[in-house]
């Protein structure tokens, strides 16, 4: 620290007191070598103070000058591991700084009788140039290089993209130079303004890529990364990540969740489903482990990168084999404060309803088969006749259910981000808030979140970094009087009859015995979340040498998570009931805690030779723990706190559970000459969910890269083809969270089997689980090959191959019913592969100044094969199986082929070929095909068909400028997709608790023989019902293309906003999910989670928003 | 200098996670759950253990509403919701993936087993032995009730008598149905040997509980020597006698009954039956899920001991319900009833008009609503007196269901009597108790004096007695068909009283009618259509329940039951 000060104050030190100065130090400045002092400066728009403290920083030199010379002037200087002379070199033999080696100093000196021998002719001819640099949008571009070919002279664009520079007469040419974007070189002639727009770089040769524990730029990766930056993510009314990422990388299959206010993040998948548990990618914030995008507002997001094959992802050893992904956060550069504020306002409205048929319809098809079934009419003519003219609205209501429980959602996000910094500190705040009101009654919810990332230089050796994140997540949904949130209203919705009234003429609900959801919204009773989320982290970096540094990171990560789950009773009339009032709250926290320490080595030697290594450590201590408790019977329904409920009635538990993980790491990157890259990754981690003796995962990862247009030979094509690598990788990932359980190995007791002896409940003990002690790791082996390339200087292509074989998959493996625990035990007794390809393909273009655009294809296609499943053939879950050889989740249902078109046909069917399913064939069933061959129908029949994970996935943005306008559109689709759906989807003719969709309008009869909708049958007495028999009708294909997303957006003019004081402003509009095509023959979401389609319904939604940088 | 610090200490703190306590840190216990290895210390593990294997002890598919739904599957009851595919059951539209799964008893059977292989590793000075063997003896009497319940609804079942160790073991094919019963009567006889005399408390199977369980399934399967001696040692145990109210024993209020032997227990919250809202009628707030139907009306005597269909018997079949054996309206609520429904506000039930006097739409009716009761009528067990014994939600109540209790004893030693031949006056002595403690007259005597003719009443009793509690199914499958003649007709008696169609009286209340057995008009010219409430099939394979499919799919080593 002392010597530190010391050096500070000797740079503000006079020339007079030099010599002094001088004679002192010499003594101590004897290793100083200015030949062998290398130094790398890549700092393109700086000022040569900064450069200066720079050279200082990586040799023993020092430097020393007078006011003469000015060291706020700006210098542009690149250099790797260049020679120190060859720096100063660059820096000052074009001026007229001349310096001179004094020991351990350098001494700089104007050089007067240069700078005083400009003539008076080119005085005269000199001449001042003045302009404004934007990009193709029009939007200014600060710092940008702005240097006379030749010479040093040169300056820098302002924050408004303004520059102005003198040149010394009519030849000069200007070189305007900026990261990312094409140099243009422009002939000054008698110009006295000029303003340029600067294209954008598609290349991006000096893109660097957030890869684990560290950064890579994108020439030099061997791994395979998908990378989406801050403007994929931009200008969507999105509250979650998850859902604003589909579409947009290759090998990422998303699947969109709900439209649930605070419910709402949707399935990621990299590469296929790998295992057959939890197959959800390791998520990480800045290093963070997250697991989910919930806790992060998509504002703080500065890039995301996704590390899809075990090359990139091993150092991320038992938690990567579903993929890894790495969200960045913006942090602060030095620099003036910004500040900028973004909101945006959505209408929402759910974008797939079933359409049902009207209650005259209804009752008059129910009619008709209880007749044909040989009983009489439950409606009158007269009642048709009501429910055709609507003349009694209450008696003979057509209600719309689903108009009860839905509407218009309104949703306003606004979020305030400040950043900036000096030398030693770098800061970014943001706070954001979002409101919303769901498209359901009665669900909303409101978010709060805060973020600081600090960046401290505390000495030359020693740089700190805090990042401090909370986010407030409070939402509700409705709750039936019974429990089950809000998915009972939609099921009771999509299956209530429409001749159910909503309320009678005398004030009282209609109902069903499952009750009546209109009756609930007006109950409003709900059930309540909260979640806090807390993380902090702390990180130290310390330069122990030059090429090699430690970092010391700690993280601390809170979530609580409340649910009360309040259920008000209801009386429909004077006798249907659900209640009493009860509630159950929960509360729920838990914490993990980490440290990673790092050793970070980079060396180049003999220039051609790169290396860096990486060895780390980390400790990672979760724990978990639940509380819950309940009371029913409130005083009245407004009093809603666990107090004020019948104490006699309470319950309670409560439990926590705890994890430990202890993993080493390291790296090693080595390249020649920057054409031949090597990586080698290896991570040990052991984990307390497996037993002693089966703790321990060694993960390896090698990879390599060629960067062949490197190659002296590919000279001839460089005007075509700008860059060519090839590469491929090999490794082994391990999968820990394939268990849920915390100790999977340990047999235990349950408690909790309890009976009553004497009116008094006794605790019941025994074993309900089978655990097995050997249990392990999941593995995945890994191997790919691909390439990258760009050519034609606008086109970007990459392709690749991958095949992960995921071997000891922990699998539930079915037990008989008379192994006497219900349901299934864990072992590693599957594996399955995942192979498949993946294709990116870009194209920028520019037509002229005022039209650009660019197109962003990527097509993936994965194939999923179950290789072993715990020895045997197949596991068949009601309408699912998996099977050896085939997908993992198949649908195995009969195959239809066809109608009978007769009850005489289908007699005579029955006779050949049999029928087990109680439920005699007619007129107008499907006919089930003998597929076996056997001559009779029986459960050897059923075929696989399809799987609900698409096998191909593809995702189109296209982005058009003109001018100031912006109109960007994403589309995204699968193929190769299945879904089975169940009985409450199209309804069946039950009575009041089913409401048929208009498709059965088309049913087979035998006036209507010319359709392949079966007949219309009494709840599940046909073969034709989902529920009944699973046959390939309700296994329907669901590839589908969706138009995600439309952005039209509009940059207000500078002229307009300058007077404001405001930097930059944009306004925008976005469509969510406007568009769907499909080939379902009903309105259904084709991503839908459930094939009841009870899940909270995904939104189409219209926004407006505004982004204004000051 | 601070920095080196603070570097040092975070050093340190790495070492320590590495060197000296890495297992430490990665062996993590739950503090929630007791390990296996660690447990049966003391007669208390041994009680808790035990505790778990009484938990859905009766039926591990459908708990204590088992008896319940059992008798919509029969001629007598009809289900109309398909819960758990009961209604298929009755109809005859079951398959191995559309029926009642019982097959998951062995759940059950683990539990006890798991008491049976493990109470010996208790140290002596921790349990007596005569404790030991009474909770032996009540596990093996439930897993004795389970292997017996499974052979008489599967026929061949697996045999389990140990804690397989892997999923395995547990794949075994399944034994010859002897073999079952055998083995499952085996531990019911140890059990009565063993067994305290009287439970502890209120729900534990003790002695009495046990001869019944013999009793009953030594009746269901024909050995009709061994259910009269079982019957004959509950009569002895003299702790059980008939309840001079029959209606009573089936309330909340009855639930200490001296005729009960053996209840499925409940308490509030905690342990609830939770199905009270099956039961009662749509009017009411409830499903009525299970409901009687016209077939049992028609077994109930004339007023005067008179069959409906003989000669002089009075029977107006516009007023079915009129002059009839009192036990009828005990048993079954029926359409002209005074009835306190769930506001408490006395009304006359009607479930047959569509409209009620005062125009409103009549939510009884039996096509007014899914939750209407399909047959027009309502059990009375377990419904009467009123709904106000039970809670507002219907679903959180301390109702036991009564699993054994003394009639069907009496019952049993009657049959096996007829079935020996043998002692008819006892049999009709015994017919006696059971008809006069319902209000109903003694047996002709000079009517009923053949085996034939005793064996028709006896089976009707029985089935009287018992509606609604779940025997009838397992009866009609297993009692043989005799002609008027009294000889065989090879068939069962189920394959001529299930299938075919399901009728419902249709009519009107008459409201100024006095006596609430004549309210009730019947149109016997309604036609066809609208009496119809469902055409039922029955086919022989459904003499055994199927296996699930499911099952199947999980051991190899089974065969399916034939016909599905």
């Amino acid at each position: 620290m002392e010597s530190l000060r010391w050096i500070h104050s000797f740079r503000i030190m006079k020339i007079a007191t030099f010599f002094f100065i001088c004679f002192i130090c010499c003594t101590h400045a004897a290793n100083a070598d200015s030949q062998n002092e290398m130094v790398t400066i890549i700092n393109s728009n700086t000022t040569l103070e900064n450069v200066l403290n720079d050279i200082e920083k990586q040799t023993d030199f020092l430097f020393i000058y007078n006011k003469s010379v000015d060291v706020n002037q700006k210098v542009s200087i690149n250099l790797r591991k260049a020679p120190l002379k060859e720096a100063l070199h660059h820096l000052f033999d074009k001026s007229d700084v001349k310096y001179t080696f004094d020991g351990s100093y350098i001494v700089l000196s104007a050089n007067k009788s240069e700078s005083g021998g400009v003539t008076l002719a080119q005085q005269q001819q000199a001449q001042k140039v003045s302009g404004v640099v934007t990009d193709e949008k029009g939007e200014p571009l600060i710092g940008v290089n702005i240097a006379e070919k030749g010479t040093t002279n040169g300056t820098m664009s302002d924050l408004e993209g303004k520059f102005s520079l003198s040149v010394p007469n009519q030849n000069a040419v200007l070189v305007f130079s900026f990261i990312g974007y094409i140099q243009q070189v422009i002939p000054v002639g008698n110009q006295k303004t000029i303003n340029v727009v600067l294209k954008e770089d598609a290349l991006q040769i000096d893109e660097v890529v957030v890869v684990g524990y560290g950064t890579q730029t994108k020439v030099n990766l061997t791994g395979a990364v998908g990378v989406i930056t801050k403007d994929d993510l931009l200008n969507r009314p999105v509250t979650n990540i998850s859902s604003a990422i589909q579409g947009l990388t290759p090998g990422v299959t998303v699947t969109s969740g709900t439209g649930q206010p605070g419910g709402d993040g949707s399935t990621i998948r990299v590469r296929g489903v790998g295992t057959l548990n939890t197959a959800n990618p390791y998520i990480l914030v800045d290093g963070i482990e997250t697991g989910t995008f919930n806790t992060i507002d998509p504002n703080d997001i500065e890039s995301i990168s996704v590390l899809k094959d075990a090359a990139s992802a091993a150092i991320y050893g038992s938690k990567a084999a579903n993929g890894v992904i790495l969200v960045t956060t913006k942090r602060g550069k030095s620099g003036k404060t910004s500040v900028s504020y973004s909101n945006n306002v959505s209408f929402s409205n759910v974008a797939t309803l079933i359409d049902r048929m009207s209650s005259y319809d209804y009752a008059s098809l129910y009619n008709q088969l209880t007749v044909q079934n040989g009983g009489s009419p439950r409606f009158t003519d007269e009642d048709i006749n009501l429910f055709k003219d609507g003349s009694d609205p209450y008696g003979h209501p057509n209600t719309v259910w689903t108009d009860y429980i839905y509407r218009t959602g309104v949703m306003h996000k606004h979020n305030l981000n400040v950043s900036g910094g000096s030398e030693n500190v770098k800061y970014m705040a943001s706070v954001g808030y979002l409101g919303q009101e769901g498209t359901m009654k009665n669900s909303d919810r409101q978010q709060f979140n805060v973020r600081s990332n600090l960046d401290i230089k505390l000495s030359d050796k020693f740089n700190m970094r805090t990042n401090m994140d909370f986010i407030h997540n409070k939402y509700s949904n409705p709750n039936a009087s019974y429990g089950g949130g809000f998915t009972q209203f939609i099921r009771q919705a999509d299956r209530m009859a429409p001749w159910i009234p909503y309320k009678k003429e005398d004030g009282n609900y209609g109902s069903i015995s499952d009750g009546n959801p209109a009756a609930w919204i007006d109950n409003d009773a709900r059930i309540y979340n909260l979640q806090q989320n807390f993380t902090g982290v702390l990180a130290l970096d310390y330069t122990i040498l030059k090429d090699l540094t430690f970092t010391l990171q700690g993280a601390y990560v809170t979530n609580v998570s409340e649910t009360k789950d309040f259920r008000k009773q209801i009386w429909y009339d004077e006798v249907n009931y659900h209640g009493p009032d009860q509630l159950t709250e929960t509360i729920s926290r838990w914490s993990r805690y980490t440290l990673d320490a790092l050793l970070n080595y980079s060396k180049t030697f003999n220039q051609d030779h790169g290396i860096k290594a990486m060895a780390g450590y980390k400790i990672e201590k979760y724990d978990y723990r639940n509380l819950s408790a309940f009371r029913k019977n409130f005083p009245n329904s407004s009093v809603t706190d666990l107090n004020s409920g019948d104490s006699s009635t309470q319950t309670n538990s409560g439990y926590s559970r705890e994890l430990g993980l202890l993993s080493y790491f390291g790296r090693l990157n080595y390249d020649y000459k920057g054409k031949y890259l090597l990586e080698a990754d290896f991570r040990a981690d052991a984990s307390s969910r497996f037993a002693k003796g089966y703790r321990w995962g060694y993960f390896p990862s090698f990879s390599a890269g060629w960067r062949i247009s490197e190659e002296s030979f590919m000279d001839g094509t460089q005007d075509w083809l700008q860059s060519l690598k090839l590469r491929g990788s090999w490794g082994l990932l391990g999968n820990q969270d394939a268990v849920s359980e915390y100790y999977p190995y340990l047999p235990t007791l349950y408690i909790g089997k309890n009976y009553p002896f004497g009116g008094v409940v006794k605790q019941g003990i025994t074993v309900v689980t089978h655990k097995v002690e050997t249990i392990s790791w999941e593995k995945a082996t890994n191997w790919g090959f691909g390439f990258d390339a760009s050519f034609l200087n606008e086109f970007t292509l990459s392709a690749e191959y991958y095949n992960r074989k995921t071997t000891d998959i922990i699998m539930n493996v079915p037990v008989s019913d008379t192994f006497g625990i219900s349901g299934t035990y864990q072992d590693n007794k599957g594996s399955l592969r995942n192979s498949g390809v993946e294709l990116t393909l870009g194209w920028n273009h520019s037509f002229n100044d005022d039209w650009r655009m660019n197109i962003n294809a990527n097509y993936a296609y994965n194939k999923n094969t179950l290789l072993d499943l715990a020895g045997v053939n197949e596991i068949i879950d009601g309408y699912t199986i998996n099977r050896v050889n085939e997908p993992y989740g198949s649908f195995y249902v009969y195959e239809v082929d066809g109608l009978f078109q007769s009850d005489e046909e289908a007699a005579a069917y029955q006779a050949q070929y049999g029928n087990i399913w109680s439920a005699p064939y007619k007129g107008g069933d499907f006919r089930i095909k003998d597929a076996d061959g056997d001559g009779k129908i029986s459960t050897k029949d059923r075929v696989v068909r399809g799987s609900q994970q698409p096998k191909g996935t593809y995702g189109v943005s296209l982005n058009v400028g003109w001018k100031n306008f912006d109109l960007s559109v994403l589309a995204q689709g699968v193929t190769g997709v299945n879904r089975y759906f169940s009985r409450d989807v199209v309804g069946s003719f039950i009575g009041d608790t089913s409401h048929p969709s208009t498709n059965w309008l088309d049913a087979w009869s035998p006036e209507n023989t010319d359709t392949d909708w079966p007949r219309i049958f009494a709840e599940e007495n046909s073969v034709s019902a989902p529920n009944k028999v699973y046959s390939s009708f309700w296994c329907m294909d669901a590839d589908y293309v969706r138009i995600k997303n439309i952005n039209f957006g509009y940059t207000l003019p500078k002229s307009w906003l300058s007077k404001l004081g405001i930097a930059n402003a944009k306004i925008y509009y976005t469509g969510e999910n406007l568009f769907t095509f499909d080939s379902l023959p009903f309105n259904a979401d084709p991503e839908s989670p459930s094939g009841n389609l009870d899940a909270y319904p995904i939104s189409k939604s219209h926004s407006f928003g505004i982004n204004v940088t000051f | 200098m601070k920095l080196k610090k603070i570097l040092s200490l975070a050093i340190c703190l790495i070492g320590t996670g590495v060197f000296t306590s890495c297992d430490d840190f990665l062996t993590i216990y739950p503090k929630d759950q007791l390990t296996v290895a660690t447990y049966w210390n003391t007669d208390d593990d041994a009680d808790a253990a035990v505790t778990a294997a009484y938990n859905w002890w009766v039926n591990n598919y459908l708990g204590s509403k088992f008896i319940f739904y059992e008798d919509s599957y029969s001629d007598i009851g009809f289900n109309y919701t398909n819960a758990s595919h009961m209604r298929n059951m009755g109809r005859g539209s079951i398959s191995p993936s559309a029926a009642p799964n019982y097959w998951r008893q062995y759940e059950t059977i683990r539990r006890c087993n798991f008491v049976i292989e493990n109470i010996d590793r208790i140290p002596a000075s921790e349990i007596t032995e005569a404790k030991k063997n009474d909770f032996l003896a009540q596990v093996r009497a439930i897993r004795g009730y389970s292997h017996a319940y499974l052979a008489t609804w599967y026929g061949d079942a697996v045999i389990m008598d140990f804690v397989p160790k892997t999923a395995e073991d547990a794949k075994l094919p399944r034994e010859a149905e002897a073999k079952v019963k055998e083995f499952a009567m085996n531990d019911l006889l140890w059990s009565a040997e063993n067994i305290a005399e009287k439970p502890a408390q209120k729900g534990r199977i003790a002695k009495g509980a046990v001869l019944s369980m013999i009793a009953r399934f030594n009746l269901l399967w024909g050995n009709y020597p061994e259910a009269l001696d079982a019957a004959n040692k509950v009569i002895a145990l003299k702790q059980y006698e008939l309840d001079p109210n029959f209606l009573t024993i089936f309330s909340m209020s009855g639930q200490n009954s001296k005729e009960i032997i053996c209840t499925y227990e409940h308490v509030k919250t905690t342990s609830a039956y939770t199905d009270v809202i099956r039961f009662y009628n749509n009017a009411d707030g409830g499903w009525a899920s299970y409901t009687p139907t016209q077939n049992l009306v028609d077994m109930f005597e004339m007023e005067d001991g008179k069959m409906i269909n003989e000669a002089g018997s009075g029977y107006d079949p516009v007023h079915p319900f009129a002059n009839r054996d009192p036990r009828l309206k005990n048993t079954i609520i029926y359409p002209g009833q005074d009835w306190m429904g769930r506001n408490n506000i006395p009304r006359i039930l009607n479930t047959i008009d569509k409209k009620l006097p005062n125009g409103s739409m009549n939510k009884d009716y039996y096509l007014a609503a899914d939750n209407a009761s399909h047959t027009g009528m309502l059990w009375a067990k377990y419904l009467r007196p009123n709904q106000a014994q039970y809670s507002a939600s219907m679903n959180d109540d301390a109702l036991c269901p009564i699993i054994f209790r003394y009639a069907e004893i009496l019952l049993t030693k009657a049959e096996c009597y007829v079935e020996m031949n043998q002692n008819f006056q006892e049999v009709l002595d015994i017919i006696d108790l059971l008809r006069i403690r319902g209000g109903h007259i003694a047996v002709d005597r000079t009517k009923y004096d053949t085996q034939a003719k005793v064996r028709e009443l006896l089976r009707r009793e029985r089935t009287i007695e018992l509606a609604g509690e779940g025997f009838r199914f397992e009866d009609i499958v297993r009692w043989d068909e005799y002609d008027a003649n009294g000889t065989k007709t090879g068939k069962k008696v189920v394959e001529t009283v299930m299938p075919g169609n399901l009728f419902r009286l249709c009519g009107t209340i008459d409201y100024n009618e006095p006596n609430p057995d004549r309210r009730a008009v019947i149109n016997v010219n309604a036609p066809l259509e609208d009496r119809l409430v469902e055409i039922r099939y029955f086919d022989k394979k459904q003499f055994h329940l199927p296996i699930q499919q499911t099952e199947m799919d999980a051991n190899p080593q089974l065969v399916q039951n034939p016909g599905y």
